[in-house]
């Protein structure tokens, strides 16, 4: 990559520095660094090309991530975003300014431990599990939070056990000027677990959940990440194997920019996953959301269902790619994106893309990118409802209709209330 | 209560309603037949404000009003109802919130305060009893998934609720089985009054048997072309329509 900016090239190079500090502070995510630290030596792309092609790369290499010095941590702090139950395991991602808060009264089965207090019990599952098939090629800033990862978490269910209470998993805010952190969740085969991930970014972010469900597991996953003014990127890496079932639900809010790549590989047979969600983004937000389902084993069935909002002079981009590998035979996959355009200098880019190598499969995908249905509006109209409030309406049932099926955390309102704010 | 004079109504430019006249008392259920096209929706569209629909020449005064003055959510505070003949699903939206929303806001625009949830409750589950519909019906998203027969009783559901002055049912019998077509007729009887009007446009004679009407009128071509009383809905069951248009 000899047309690498000044730039570019002067973050890498703060990057490996600063890696090669962090073996010093904190040798248990050591390999994990080193080959952050070869890859990224091969230079990091720029300009636009096809995966980048509506959000800009650069400012994602943000020299802030190399940075040492640290400021002051603020406390855990729990908004009330959500409807938190009682019954719950609070986890928190560590970085290089703050610890794993110790997990204390854990159930049976669950194991949680950070990277660097890993122990030969645990040390087994990060030398199997970490980074376990991320292609590089295709999530590019995966190697910068690889080789700027102070610490992780990583979450161990065991074989054939029920979490009862929620896994909810926050970021601390603040004693960084930016952070990469990572979560590692093992679920072995036949357990069962739901996790609540609050991304309430309020740094720029550099984040990586790997999940790998064993045979027969499931976990419901809902994921709430409010608008920030950071620059975050997400990678959501989901590995599933035979009978396993994997049910996501997430809820982004645009920021300056954001970009989540959530990739799922079907790796055994008979395994499902459903994914819902919804994307809103107000003022000058952007959004890029890209999605890659990569069915590998034969007899697997994806359900992706998600709704966009651009409001004013936002920008959001879908990306929905389904990889049907040849002998991943039976495969049934179904993608629907539809978008509402609030502003007619809203922009909205969806592309669903579809590779499919096997001859036996069941396939369909749609995108739709449209104002508010004149006719509903009418039909609410017609029963006295203002034109404001119509809309309004009509915008919560759009977000309405994606919301996990029995909305226990109460994502719903709080999304009620961000678009009722935003529509002013 | 509903005075329709000369009315002219075009559809993408297109001619659809040609000086058509109608008059409707409080108190009276007036039936509108008439062969397919001859703009029976164009008239019930027309009279709910429907985006659109232009009108180009007449006048309509509700109750005094120039209804044709009024905003769509306005026509509906002033008390006109329209029962649509494809209900339009709105999915996300609960059929309960949809029905408070319309309650309220009406109540809102005649100075009233909003309805308590109980009374709002107590009614909607009285009324969807009497509709012979499943009080669960009201959790779902608006008329979702809903069959034919469920729509048109949806619409009953939300005219026994709002209760307005004018009902203007389009084609609401239409695709309703026996039975179906039974409950929605004894919600239509159940909303008759005194000062209570009710424009029933429909294609079929089937449903002035469970709903007499005062007045029937045939519209063809977009005008009144002959109106009588309920026997005149007889007789074009028995003889169709050609005997009217072609006269005319």
């Amino acid at each position: 990559m000899t047309t690498m900016s000044a730039d570019t090239q002067t973050f890498i190079e703060h990057a490996l520095a600063r890696s090669e500090q962090l073996d010093q502070e904190q040798p248990g995510c050591r390999k994990l660094r080193e080959a952050g630290r070869t890859l990224l030596g091969g230079g990091l792309p720029e300009g636009r090309f096809e995966q980048w092609k509506y959000t800009r790369i650069t400012p994602f290499y943000d020299p802030a991530f190399a940075a040492a010095e640290a400021a002051p941590a603020s406390a855990g702090d729990k908004k009330n975003l959500v409807q938190w139950p009682q019954q719950r395991v609070d986890l928190q991602l560590p970085d290089a300014a703050h610890n794993a808060a110790p997990a204390q009264n854990l159930p049976d089965g669950l194991t949680v431990v950070s990277f660097n207090e890993a122990d030969e019990q645990t040390r087994p599952l990060l030398d199997q599990y970490l980074n376990l098939g991320i292609d590089p090629d295709r999530h590019t800033l995966n190697p910068i939070n690889m080789a700027l990862l102070a610490d992780g978490l990583l979450v161990h269910v065991a074989a054939d056990t029920r979490i009862d209470p929620l896994l909810s998993l926050t970021s601390l805010a603040g004693g960084l000027p930016a952070s990469c952190q990572r979560l590692l969740l093992v679920m072995a085969p036949g357990s069962r677990a739901t996790l609540l991930e609050v991304a309430d970014h309020q740094l720029p972010r550099n984040l990586v959940v790997e999940i790998h469900l064993g045979r027969n597991a499931r976990l419901d996953h809902t994921r709430l990440q409010p608008a920030s003014e950071h620059n975050v990127w997400q990678l959501l890496h989901c590995r599933i194997d035979a009978g396993a079932q994997y049910h996501f639900n997430g809820y982004a809010m645009a920021g300056t920019p954001h970009r989540n790549e959530i990739h799922l590989q079907f790796i055994g047979e008979q395994a499902e996953a459903y994914l819902r969600g919804a994307f809103m983004a107000n003022g000058r937000g952007r959004l890029d959301h890209q999605m890659c389902i990569e069915h590998q084993a034969a007899h697997c069935r994806s359900e992706q269902q998600f709704h966009g909002i651009a409001l004013d002079k936002s920008e959001l981009t879908f990306n929905g790619r389904i990889h049907i590998h040849q002998h991943a035979q039976q495969t049934d996959a179904r993608l629907s994106n539809k978008n509402l355009l609030g502003s007619d200098s809203a922009k909205v880019n969806t592309k669903p893309e579809l590779e499919i190598y096997a001859d036996d499969v069941k396939c369909a995908h749609g995108a739709t990118v449209g104002q508010l249905d004149a006719e509903a509006l009418f039909y609410l109209q017609s029963r006295g409802i203002s034109t404001e409030e119509a809309r309004r309406m009509l915008l919560h049932g759009f977000v309405g209709s994606v919301l996990p099926d029995d909305d226990a955390f109460g994502i719903g309102d709080h999304l009620n209330q961000v678009l009722d704010q935003w529509l002013g | 209560m509903l005075e329709v004079k000369n009315l002219h109504a075009s559809v993408a430019g297109k001619p659809i309603l040609n000086g058509l006249n109608l008059a409707i008392p409080a108190g009276e259920v007036h039936a509108v037949m008439g062969p397919n096209g001859s703009g029976k929706s164009t008239l019930t569209n027309v009279l709910a404000g429907k985006p659109g629909y232009e009108v180009t020449d007449g006048e309509v005064t509700f109750n005094g009003q120039n209804l044709l003055d009024l905003e769509v959510e306005d026509r509906a505070h002033a008390g006109l109802f329209l029962a649509f003949q494809y209900p339009t699903e709105i999915p996300g939206v609960s059929n309960m919130e949809f029905l408070k929303a319309a309650i309220d806001s009406q109540r809102k625009a005649q100075g009233e305060p909003a309805i308590s949830a109980m009374d709002f409750m107590q009614q909607a589950r009285a009324i969807a009893k009497r509709l012979d519909l499943n009080p669960e019906f009201l959790k779902r998203g608006v008329n979702e998934g809903f069959s034919g027969g469920e729509k048109k009783r949806n619409e009953i559901l939300q005219l026994l609720m709002l209760n307005p002055k004018l009902a203007i049912l389009d084609e609401t019998d239409s695709g309703l089985d026996i039975d179906a077509l039974q409950v929605v007729s004894d919600g239509v009887n159940a909303f008759r009054a005194p000062d209570h009007s009710v424009l029933l446009v429909t294609h079929y004679q089937r449903i002035l048997n469970y709903v007499k009407p005062d007045r029937v009128h045939v519209l063809a071509r977009g005008q009144i072309l002959r109106s009588g009383d309920a026997s005149l809905a007889q007789e074009l069951e028995a003889r169709g329509y050609g005997w009217i248009t072609d006269a005319a």
